[in-house]
């Protein structure tokens, strides 16, 4: 075992290095401290320790902070990957398909009944806004979890990537209504009025940021951390 | 060369196989696994071990479990069944490697 002053010298050490993410932090603090407890020369203190043993194996801080990025790079594929299949289940796969297709038969039900521009408007909201408002959520409920409990980190960088994926829909928001608005519809009209008039265009788009929504709420459910299990 | 840089090819191989005796094991203790094997003729450097690490994790061929150990969370990595099946046809990829690299250094004992 580690006395206090080692132990918050390691975590001075790897904050000023650049990590401070929960998920590379752990890993590494927990490798620092077995490397030093496993130590032959029981008289090396950990700042020597650090800097004769921890710090040529990793390359350097330097060598500590491409171990992290590489992490992160890893990471992103990873969630993106299983974004796209969650995405791709919802028009493939059985029986998500009939999610879809009863979306897309709700909004054509809706169409007859309410203005198609207020349905597509409500969908699109509801379909951006949902998943950036949970993840903000579950963003500020860990860092509030790890004040509570005074952890050496703040963050998780799965949370910070998964949350990246959730401001894509506010993103294609801008992107389908200024998109449509410049290539397809004239200066008197706008991209929301222009798509609401086509149902073949409306329908799809408000399916697909509901879609979104499911497939982002299906992430936090997964992956998302609040707090450590342990 | 150095053996560090005709290790950094075969490091994938070497933690699959690893893993597939050890069912689990946290990266410094695969480094120390390694270092006892070889008698210290062969080190992996961390800086490597964790990319490939993180990297095969993400291909979905490792899965991790965190414990607490000495009032700290360690981070165990273990083969997935996708893990185990890449594992033994990474092994005896190797294997075949070596065998023909041994040919091509030393012709007579291909000969035999």
């Amino acid at each position: 075992m580690i006395s206090k002053e080692e132990q918050q010298f390691v975590f001075d050490y790897l904050k000023k290095v650049g990590v401070k993410h929960m998920e590379f932090f752990e890993e590494l603090y927990d490798h620092i401290v077995t490397s030093f407890e496993d130590r032959v020369d029981k008289s090396q203190n950990i700042s020597d320790h650090i800097t004769n043993t921890i710090q040529p194996a990793f390359g350097g801080a330097v060598g500590i902070r491409i171990v992290q990025q590489k992490q992160e790079i890893q990471r992103s594929k990873m969630i993106k990957a299983r974004f796209l299949s969650l995405f791709k289940e919802y028009f493939i796969g059985w029986p998500s398909v009939l999610i879809s297709i009863t979306l897309g038969l709700l909004i054509y039900l809706l169409n007859q009944f309410f203005d198609p521009k207020w349905i597509l408007i409500s969908f699109i909201v509801f379909g951006a806004l949902c998943p950036l408002i949970t993840s903000l959520y579950g963003i500020e409920k860990f860092r509030s979890y790890c004040r509570r409990n005074r952890l050496p980190y703040q963050l998780s960088d799965l949370n910070r990537r998964i949350a990246s994926f959730s401001t894509i829909g506010v993103m294609s928001v801008n992107i389908v209504l200024n998109g449509t608005l410049l290539i397809a519809s004239g200066s008197h009209n706008t991209g929301i009025n222009f798509i609401s008039e086509l149902p073949y265009l409306q329908i799809p788009i408000g399916v697909v940021f509901i879609l979104y929504t499911l497939v982002c709420v299906q992430l936090f459910k997964e992956k998302f951390i609040i707090k450590l299990a342990l | 060369m150095s053996s560090s840089k005709l290790l950094k090819g075969s490091l994938a191989t070497i933690v699959l196989k690893l893993l597939e005796d050890q069912e689990k094991m946290y990266g410094y203790e695969i480094t120390q696994k390694v270092k006892a094997i070889t008698a210290g003729e062969l080190s992996i450097t961390e800086g490597a071990l964790y990319p490939t690490l993180h990297r095969l994790e993400a291909e979905g061929l490792l899965t991790t479990q965190t414990q607490r150990v000495d009032n700290r969370v360690r981070k165990y990595y273990s083969l997935t069944k996708e893990g185990n099946a890449v594992a033994a046809s990474r092994v005896a990829e190797l294997e075949s490697f070596l065998l023909n690299l041994q040919k091509v250094l030393n012709p007579k004992l291909g000969l035999g």
